[in-house]
């Protein structure tokens, strides 16, 4: 430090965050559907989206990313107009064209400025409701989306994250990938797509808005979009995968010459129905959530194998994951991994400490306004909530618990839903520089077939 | 047209300290946060020879402690304060440093940000770590992702050699394994001061609490008073020749990226070429999708066929980028979207598609000023660039009001013939032997 400088040496505690509280949430049934809105006065920016039952789980089997490839084709050609013409009006309202495909529902939506929320809706419900699917788009679109699956899955990490679902659910649906592979893309086609559509994506959905409510009118946006909706949404069927990985064995997915290894460690995890939702989110966000959390404090600030070491546990509907990932250089992949596990063994048996739980807790009060400024932020929570049958006030209600949550339920949370010993460990590296070290450290190393 | 009739809205309270440092100060009461960003004008532009990545490697240190913070404890303390959206970023022009905090610990957040401008805690072992956790960066971005050197590659080829823009800012193995502890606390005295920054506040705060914590917590660094700045030759506005690079790479399938000389950011000709690169390359309605993807099925579908890079400092590009659809040459796909150039050049742009590239770029500031961080990362730019604040007021003013004849004379000067240089990747299976390959060698800058 330089002499010519003066610097404060005490630092300052500040005053305590206020209290969040989520917008007040508006609900119409209209249509055969429902809209919920969130109601945020005076924003400039407005979000909408269409959420249906028609996700991953629905597909046929053999035919992987089916769902995904319906809702992308959605805006590439209407029976009002082709796709060029259909593009040309999403952007000429300043829009930006939304879609989100999950394991169980997609959405499909808008993010504009606010006084053109109607005219969007309109595009959405045109999308949606009379998409064309003509044989020259679903060609067209079909060879792009195989020569952009040949490139994901040239990119580090595709490879291991099949790898990894395999290892978590088997052959089942939920062990593929959302997008499906090269594969699977080579086998969809238009006759697959229009009855995709018309079985899965001709019921009304749900229908959230965020904008500021006061100029909206909800039930007048709910007939837009679920005018000719005559389908009835029914859940998919999912196949229980009842086999369980064992810590032992390492996954090996080659990759030669590669200059890292990407990890994936993990195991199936509870849906969002656990009772313990709060407390995985809190001793997770210690494992690997915030910068300073224990993954990549070690792997990262200490060790330098990394640029970042991550954990989370995803939360479905009827499924639920728990991945750390982290792309570390080849030359130390064998103690990386064993740094991992080694952390997740001690979150299991020793769970946060009081000290970490206070910041952690911190982080995830104050984080929640941060992340929400957006109408796309608070449309994400209403989404969650229309999937999981959620009150209004659930966010509201996630602040009080979290404040609420002692050290005692994080810990026999940790010890609960973290099994050590049933952890799939896949590494997608060069093969010939890294298992020699894995056999060292005791693994037992066997290939991916993928 | 656009959808707001004020395109920034906001109250802008402007001050300098004492020592120089710019306090920008953007109340909005609609959330409960305050967002702090420090803007340092120092980027790889100041790297001299042998250290290029110096200033993104120093970015790191700056969280490695400072007099009385420890390392890792600035990440730490926002985190653990209930803040978020905290990192920092280096680029060929600036260094930023952001956060955002509940309004209620604005002070923490400028106290930490004080101390790591006034004084830095180095040691042997956080820059040996750094380093090894920026090689890491290196690799994961650039060095194991098909591609993902291109950017690095095409930047050597767009600049001539030593200038401040012809190096990434990630720097190479060998020169990050070279650097010493000296270099960077001689970075930090050189560059780390008030009045090389600005510092800009956005959220839930009263503007006079904010200058007096900033004079508080900043008030005590002293200034600098001059900078070394790079010093290179003006540049043509052309490259003056075209010219075609082939690289063999692990790649999975060939893709072309194409650079063109462009006005920097904040010229009188820059809006034009911003506008330009949208009606071209940008968007489902832009002249290169609908022609390359959609009526002639060369290419593969993409956002951004050409985009206006928006440098700084110094002569920027508009940067083009394909790939060849499933057995497509990729000299036809080339061909084409020269073609497609070519006709702009030659007859224009319409107003319809100006209309189009207005409403997208309306769309984009409603979305950038959206985020309270976001916001003061703009104001940042802009009071960096024009060494006002209120410069960002008319900004979107400035693209709205771009004509066809603008566009018109815009694509005259920068997608001529002579101002294009195509980097093409193949699979290294196209070609044995050699894995770079030139046509016409001559110098392009």
């Amino acid at each position: 430090m330089s002499a010519r400088h003066t610097l404060v040496a005490e630092r300052p505690t500040g005053t305590e965050p206020r209290p969040y509280r989520f917008p007040e949430v508006r609900r119409v049934r209209v249509a055969g559907g429902e809209v919920i809105g969130a109601h945020l006065p005076g924003r400039s920016l407005a979000w909408a989206k269409l959420l249906m039952e028609s996700g991953a789980l629905h597909e046929p089997a053999g035919l992987d990313g089916l769902a995904r490839i319906t809702c992308s084709l959605l805006d590439e050609g209407s029976l009002d107009r082709d796709a060029d013409t259909f593009g040309l009006a999403v952007e000429a309202l300043g829009a930006q064209w939304r879609l989100a495909c999950g394991w169980e529902t997609q959405e499909v939506g808008v993010d504009l400025p606010a006084d053109r929320l109607a005219a969007g809706l309109d595009l959405v419900a045109e999308a949606v409701r009379r998409p064309a699917f003509t044989e020259a788009d679903v060609e067209r679109f079909l060879a792009d989306h195989v020569r952009s699956l040949k490139t994901s899955w040239a990119q580090p990490g595709t490879r291991a994250q099949l790898a990894f679902r395999r290892a978590l659910f088997g052959d089942t649906r939920l062990g593929g990938l959302l997008g499906g592979t090269p594969d699977t893309g080579a086998a969809l086609d238009a006759a697959a797509i229009r009855s995709f559509h018309a079985s899965r994506m001709t019921a009304p959905g749900t229908l959230a808005v965020v904008g500021d409510l006061d100029t909206v009118d909800l039930a007048a946006l709910g007939r837009i979009a679920f005018a000719d909706a005559d389908g009835v949404a029914v859940r998919a069927d999912i196949v229980p995968y009842t086999g369980a990985p064992a810590t032992k064995r390492a996954i090996v997915v080659n990759r030669p010459g590669a200059v890292q290894s990407v990890l994936r460690i993990g195991h199936a995890a509870a849906p969002r129905t656990t009772p313990d939702l709060i407390a995985i989110e809190l001793f997770a966000d210690v494992l690997g959530g915030s910068f300073g959390s224990r993954l990549n404090h070690l792997l990262r600030e200490v060790k330098g194998y990394t640029y970042g070491a991550h954990a989370n546990f995803g939360h479905g509907r009827r499924s639920g994951s728990f991945t750390v990932s982290a792309s570390v250089h080849t030359e130390v992949t064998a103690a990386a991994i064993v740094d991992a596990i080694g952390e997740i063994r001690r979150m299991h048996a020793d769970g946060v400490t009081a000290a970490e739980l206070a910041a952690t807790r911190a982080h995830s009060l104050g984080s929640m306004p941060i992340n929400l400024q957006t109408p796309g932020g608070i449309g994400g929570r209403l989404i969650e909530a229309i999937v999981h049958d959620l009150p209004d006030d659930h966010v509201t209600h996630e602040y009080a618990e979290i404040l609420a949550t002692d050290l005692d339920t994080v810990n026999r949370a940790a010890a609960h839903h973290l099994r050590p010993d049933e952890l799939a460990v896949v590494v997608e590296g060069d093969a010939d520089r890294i298992v020699p070290d894995l056999h060292a450290a005791g693994f037992e190393v066997v290939s991916a077939d993928v | 047209m656009p959808s707001t009739s004020a395109h920034f809205p906001w109250t802008l309270h402007r001050t300098r300290l004492a020592n120089g440092l710019r306090v920008v100060v953007c109340p909005d009461a609609t959330v409960p946060l305050a967002a702090v960003n420090l803007w340092y004008d120092v980027g790889s532009r100041h790297e001299v020879e042998g250290k290029h990545g110096f200033a993104h490697l120093f970015e790191h240190l700056m969280f490695e402690g400072s007099a009385h913070v420890d390392k890792g404890g600035h990440f730490a303390a926002i985190e653990g304060c209930g803040g978020d959206g905290i990192n920092a970023s280096t680029s060929s022009d600036r260094t930023n440093y952001y956060q955002t905090v509940p309004s209620g610990r604005l002070d923490l957040a400028l106290w930490l940000e004080a101390d790591r401008m006034g004084s830095l805690a180095l040691t042997q072992e956080t820059l040996d770590n750094q380093r090894e956790v920026v090689k890491n960066e290196r690799r994961q971005r650039y060095d194991n992702v098909p591609y993902g050197d291109w950017a690095e590659e095409m930047m050597a080829l767009a600049y001539p050699a030593g200038h401040p823009y012809a190096s990434s800012t990630i720097g190479s193995m060998a020169e990050l394994d070279g650097a010493e502890l000296a270099d960077f606390t001689a970075f930090h005295e050189t560059y780390y001061a008030p009045d090389n920054a600005v510092l800009t506040v956005v959220g839930d705060v009263d503007p006079e609490h904010v200058v007096a914590l900033a004079e508080q917590y900043f008030g005590g660094i002293a200034p600098r008073g001059s900078f070394p700045q790079p010093t290179p030759a003006p540049l043509p506005p052309r490259f003056g020749a075209g010219r075609r690079v082939r690289l063999h790479r692990d790649v999975p399938a060939p893709r072309l990226f194409l650079a063109h000389r462009a006005p920097r950011f904040g010229t009188a000709d820059s809006p034009a070429s911003v506008v330009l690169a949208s009606v071209v390359g940008r968007g489902r309605g832009s002249r290169l999708y609908r022609e390359l993807v959609t009526a002639r099925q060369l290419a593969q579908a993409s956002g951004a066929f050409l985009s206006a890079w928006s440098h700084l400092h110094f002569e920027s590009v508009l940067m083009g980028a394909c790939a060849p659809s499933e057995g497509v040459d990729q000299g036809e796909l080339l061909d084409a979207y020269v073609e497609v150039c070519d006709e702009v050049v030659r007859d224009g742009v319409t107003e319809a598609e100006l209309d189009r590239v207005r409403a997208m770029l309306s769309g984009d500031w409603l979305r950038e000023l959206a985020t309270a961080g976001s916001r003061a990362d703009a104001i940042g730019r802009f009071t960096t660039r024009f060494g006002d604040a209120e410069s960002i007021r008319d900004h979107l003013d400035r693209l709205l009001a771009v004509t066809v004849e603008d566009v018109h004379q815009s694509a005259r000067e920068i997608l001529h013939e002579d101002n294009r240089i195509v980097l093409e990747y193949l699979p290294e299976a196209a070609e044995a032997g050699a894995d770079i390959d030139t046509d016409e060698p001559e110098a392009a800058a």
